[in-house]
């Protein structure tokens, strides 16, 4: 089985996502400043697109999550803040 | 004049197409008084066209002082009669985030009936991968032209002139397909078009997330940090020291050269103590800023700045700050004004404020200098480990690691205290990809902060160079330094200097060097050349040497200034960029009272050991 394809059960938000794993975003969390929600949207963190997270480090460091064609650094705050679904 | 506007998203190429286009005219204004947010320079090839260069932004609806920038600066000037052609950036390698900037763009353009060219940035990279981009198809899909360029090789910039020159040279009525489109659905046509005409493969990625695979690995990653941290402040004194000797080898020929020539003793006197040895010792540190300059600005362009970001984010937090308080602190490393400058890039107004806080506390080049010269005189040249580490170059990287733990410190104290600084905001940042930094521009950029900081620094230690030397001069004509107004002023300052074992005339440094903390070398020199018997310049550190400092205060007087905040256009760009004034007061003061206190601890510990 490749590594992107790997099944998550679990997980209902992308901080919860590790390393080699996707998923579908669904939407995000209405606590998150309706601004940022604007940026997140921006940056192609939309409903329906797959993400990946590329890289998750040890003592609650930001995680590497790819959306399309860009790279994102994303912290706990905002990340547990992306609703998803698995793919 | 007629005016050309170029925007485009954070890491599409931007200022490497100014540059490109202008013929690298780009007009160094990070300073007080002049406004860095807009750069502007002339075309290369039509000197009458004047090209204005936006930061970056993600779109029109801004969440960042940067951004807010971007976007009023920009509707104001697309109304404006002389604004004849818009320039919109894309980054081809990731076209869906660069669009929703560009079909705001087009939108406004489209409102104003003012032409835009959307320009395909990257093409090479593309076709290094062997990939087509799709221009004709974009171009039908936006009705605008599109123009593939790499802004790096220069592929594409023939095609370019001559759109210039054909649009602006034609009566211009715009289509309004874009400009009637509703927020969604510009987001969605942004996407769709990503879709449609971006790349297919994930072969750019791949290459940069092997390379991530290294700097960003859990242990190592770490390791890399430190160990680049370390050769930059290496390498300030290894890479500048040659510079640094040719220098003092021209003064040390210059003035053997020029002072036989002078007939008139007094004047003699002047050129040899307030030109030479004032103004002299300053110019010895311009290589050690160009390698700073270099350096830095060698990580922030081979991506690896945004990795370093990411890296410090979790430690920084623990201080109240965030990974993106990381760029800010280090462009702080060179200078504080375009650190508190980088600082817009912040989103978070309480992040922002505690970053503003300690960025005064970074080591900047300014500071250089009074480190240099009190490492040279106190430290020995001598290197261990086998020759690999240099013992002043270790110290160098021991002070510039104390101002970093004291700005860390003042943020997490400030951060725990009940002062109230504004709201909060997750982080966000993007990780661009890899590539080589462009040589050219970069050696440029250093060379024109080199020339910066010697034209604004030069002339405040020139007068207050000139100013010293007059009142320690007179009045009897420079036979006794004591006796002298400089003397007397000297003395009557003395009593709050004492404490940290400094006589009068380091005090009358420190007094000199208030609003600029450069002056301190200046002034020394100046000081030292009236009361030396030599007629040539002579180093400065062997005089200090020579004058009994103990190593208690010369630690003390490290200490002192890698805290004290004496830089007069500091306060005024933190006054502007924070909107208050009683920020930079509350700074001033505060940080005196602590840099003397911790001083005075310093002392009276270095002298209980030695």
């Amino acid at each position: 089985m490749q590594k992107t394809s790997r099944q998550i059960t679990s997980q209902t938000n992308l901080w919860q996502l590790k390393a080699g794993q996707s998923c579908r975003i669904i939407g995000l969390d209405s606590k998150l400043d309706p601004r940022y929600q604007e940026r997140v949207l921006e940056l192609g963190f939309r409903p329906h697109t797959k993400v990946q997270c590329l890289r998750s480090s040890a003592f609650g460091a930001p995680k590497v999550y790819r959306v399309s064609s860009s790279v994102f650094s994303l912290d706990d705050s905002i990340a547990a803040c992306i609703q998803i679904e698995p793919v | 004049m007629k005016k050309v506007l170029l925007i485009g998203s954070p890491n599409s190429g931007k200022s490497l197409l100014f540059n490109r286009l202008t013929g690298l005219q780009h007009k160094v204004a990070n300073f007080p008084g002049v406004t860095i947010d807009v750069s502007s320079g002339n075309f290369h090839q039509m000197p009458d066209l004047q090209l204005l260069d936006f930061p970056g932004a993600y779109s029109l609806r801004p969440i960042s002082g940067e951004e807010k920038i971007t976007a009023n600066k920009f509707k104001e000037l697309i109304a404006q009669e002389q604004c004849v052609l818009t320039l919109c950036i894309v980054d081809a390698t990731r076209l869906e985030k660069s669009l929703q900037l560009a079909l705001d763009v087009i939108g406004e353009c489209q409102k104003k009936n003012k032409p835009v060219i959307v320009l395909a940035n990257m093409i090479d990279v593309l076709n290094k991968h062997g990939i087509d981009f799709d221009t004709r198809g974009l171009q039908e899909k936006l009705q605008v032209p599109v123009i593939g360029i790499s802004a790096k090789s220069g592929l594409g910039m023939d095609a370019l002139l001559q759109a210039i020159t054909e649009i602006i040279s034609k009566p211009f009525s715009a289509t309004q397909n874009i400009s009637l489109l509703s927020e969604k659905g510009i987001k969605d046509l942004a996407f769709e078009l990503g879709d449609t005409f971006g790349p297919k493969t994930d072969l750019i990625l791949k290459t940069t997330s092997r390379i991530d695979d290294f700097f960003l690995h859990s242990f190592f990653g770490g390791f890399v940090f430190f160990a680049i941290m370390f050769v930059l402040f290496q390498s300030i004194f290894t890479w500048a020291a040659p510079a640094m000797d040719g220098i003092e080898s021209i003064l040390v020929w210059l003035s053997e050269l020029l002072l036989p020539l002078i007939s008139n003793e007094h004047a003699k006197n002047f050129v040899s103590d307030a030109l030479f040895g004032g103004l002299g010792s300053f110019l010895v540190f311009i290589p050690q800023i160009f390698v700073l300059t270099f350096i830095v600005g060698m990580l922030e362009d081979s991506g690896y700045m945004a990795r370093a970001a990411l890296i410090c984010h979790r430690p920084l937090r623990v201080f109240g700050l965030t990974g993106k308080s990381f760029i800010p602190m280090l462009s702080g490393v060179a200078c504080a004004i375009p650190g508190i400058y980088a600082a817009r890039n912040i989103d978070s107004p309480r992040k922002r404020f505690l970053t503003y806080l300690a960025i005064p506390l970074m080591p900047c080049s300014a500071r250089l200098p009074v480190y240099t010269l009190l490492i040279a005189a106190f430290i020995p040249g001598s290197s261990t480990f086998g020759g690999l580490i240099g013992l002043q170059g270790l110290a160098m990287f021991l002070i510039y690691f104390f101002g970093l733990f004291m700005g860390l410190l003042v943020t997490a104290a400030v951060s725990k205290s009940n002062i109230a600084f504004g709201g909060d905001l997750p982080f966000v940042l993007e990780m661009p990809p890899y590539r080589l930094p462009s040589w050219f521009p970069l050696i440029r950029h250093s060379w024109n902060r080199c020339k910066h900081f010697v034209t604004k620094a030069g002339t405040i230690i020139f007068t207050v160079t000139v100013v010293v030397w007059i009142l320690g001069y007179f009045p009897n004509y420079g036979a006794d330094l004591s006796s002298s107004y400089l003397g007397a002023l000297g003395k009557l300052i003395e009593p709050v200097f004492q404490p940290l074992g400094l006589d009068w005339r380091y005090g009358v440094a420190i007094l000199a060097s208030f609003l600029a903390r450069e002056v301190f070398v200046g002034t020394l020199g100046a000081m030292f050349g009236i009361d030396g018997a030599e007629e040539n310049f002579v180093p400065l550190a062997d005089y200090i040497q020579a004058s009994g400092l103990s190593v208690g205060s010369g630690f003390a007087l490290l200490v002192f200034y890698a805290i004290a905040l004496q830089c007069v256009s500091t306060l005024v760009v933190l006054n502007k960029e924070s909107g208050s004034l009683k920020l930079p007061l509350a700074m001033f003061v505060s940080y005196m009272i602590l840099a003397y206190f911790s001083a005075f601890i310093v002392f009276n510990v270095v002298e209980a050991l030695v």
